[in-house]
């Protein structure tokens, strides 16, 4: 008989399945599928009602931001962009150097007051240039001097942090000589 | 008549019962995971270990089968059962690693001195018993033991084998019955 082998295996299919796996294995594949974030998949209608919603709120965002009021920092971008921009890294600058400053505020109350004060009144005549920018006639002359209020500011705050850094090694001078003493 | 089948009735009835627990594995209950692989573990486990035939490559192939049939278990479609789906990734993972270790199948219709008729081997004097069989298949070369496998364990006929293995049909032929008559005088030492 020509095919007895495989009527034989046939036959006892099953019992030739006598492997077993550690126990490793399904932690292992426990852990994997615990690590894998769940992508999330949606079927054809809910892909299109993801896709419509997903227009709709394009076309919404669009439209206020085209219909929205004209805003003192869109004017100023509109005037001239390039002022626009170097008024940004400004504020970011000063920004930054205000932090720095306020870290004084705790050690020498006073000394910080009358520092944030001077920078209060620049920052004040500042915005209300930026108020005016939209509705004034010279626009150019206005920005240029947003531009050099902000510049102005800067200044400001670099002096008075080469004032505290002064004041600090000072009192760090003394501080040694205490020590050596 | 072949003795071989795509799907057994049996296996069908059975593995459709477990449609629902496949449902529960696409919603990401991991409890469901771990009963799908509680039924399957074994019957996978064993296909790749005898087309390995090394219990570490066989244990990292069913670990990586598991974690792909479960990732892309929306691409199983309910046209074959599942775990005649399963199966199928479980036999590619082992044939790529199989051919990580630099196994090759190559076609060997280049010979013709290969007689088929001559190679037919008299199986009546044998007498078969499952665990020397088992052992048996463990001495053949990779090559006979995966198409071997293939086709009297797995229920894959030579077209099927051909496409997986990527040889031709009169190979995975040839290949078999080299392999059988192997395996038998193996058993009769």
């Amino acid at each position: 008989m020509k095919n007895r082998l495989e009527k034989f295996v046939e036959e006892h299919r099953d019992e030739f399945d006598v492997y077993e796996p550690s126990a490793e294995v399904w932690r292992s594949i426990e852990k994997t599928m615990r690590k894998e974030p769940k992508v999330f998949k949606l079927n054809f209608n809910w892909r299109i009602a993801a896709a419509i919603a997903l227009i709709i709120g394009f076309g919404v965002t669009v439209f206020r931001v085209v219909n929205r009021p004209p805003q003192p920092e869109d004017s100023l971008a509109r005037i001239n962009p390039e002022y626009a921009q170097t008024a940004y890294h400004m504020a970011a600058l000063i920004d930054i150097k205000r932090d720095e400053l306020k870290r004084i505020q705790k050690e020498q109350p006073e000394l910080y007051k009358e520092f944030s004060g001077d920078l209060e009144r620049l920052d004040k005549n500042y915005q209300s240039m930026k108020v005016q920018l939209s509705g004034a006639a010279n626009q150019e002359k206005l920005v240029e001097a947003m531009i050099q209020n902000l510049q102005l500011q800067i200044d400001l705050l670099n002096q008075q942090l080469t004032i505290i850094q002064r004041i600090n090694s000072k009192n760090n001078q003394y501080e040694n000589k205490g020590i050596a003493l | 008549m072949s003795l071989h089948r795509k799907t057994n009735p049996l296996e069908t009835l059975v593995l459709d019962r477990h449609i629902d627990l496949v449902e529960k594995c696409r919603t990401g209950s991991s409890k469901a995971q771990y009963e799908l692989y509680r039924l399957y573990s074994r019957s996978m486990f064993s296909v790749a270990m005898r087309i390995l035939n090394d219990t570490g490559d066989a244990e990292d192939v069913l670990q990586e089968s598991f974690i792909d049939a479960f990732d892309k278990l929306n691409s199983f479609r309910s046209e074959s059962t599942f775990g005649a789906w399963l199966k199928r990734i479980v036999i590619n993972n082992s044939i790529n690693y199989l051919r990580a270790r630099r196994v090759k199948f190559e076609d060997i219709d280049m010979h013709p001195e290969v007689d088929i008729e001559d190679e037919t081997f008299d199986e009546e004097e044998i007498t078969l018993k499952v665990d020397e069989v088992r052992r048996a298949i463990q001495q053949l070369a990779d090559g006979y033991r995966t198409v071997l496998t293939l086709y009297l364990f797995e229920g894959y006929d030579h077209e099927e084998i051909a496409e997986i293995l990527k040889v031709s049909e009169s190979t995975s032929r040839t290949q078999y019955i080299r392999a059988k008559k192997r395996l038998l005088e193996i058993l009769k030492q």
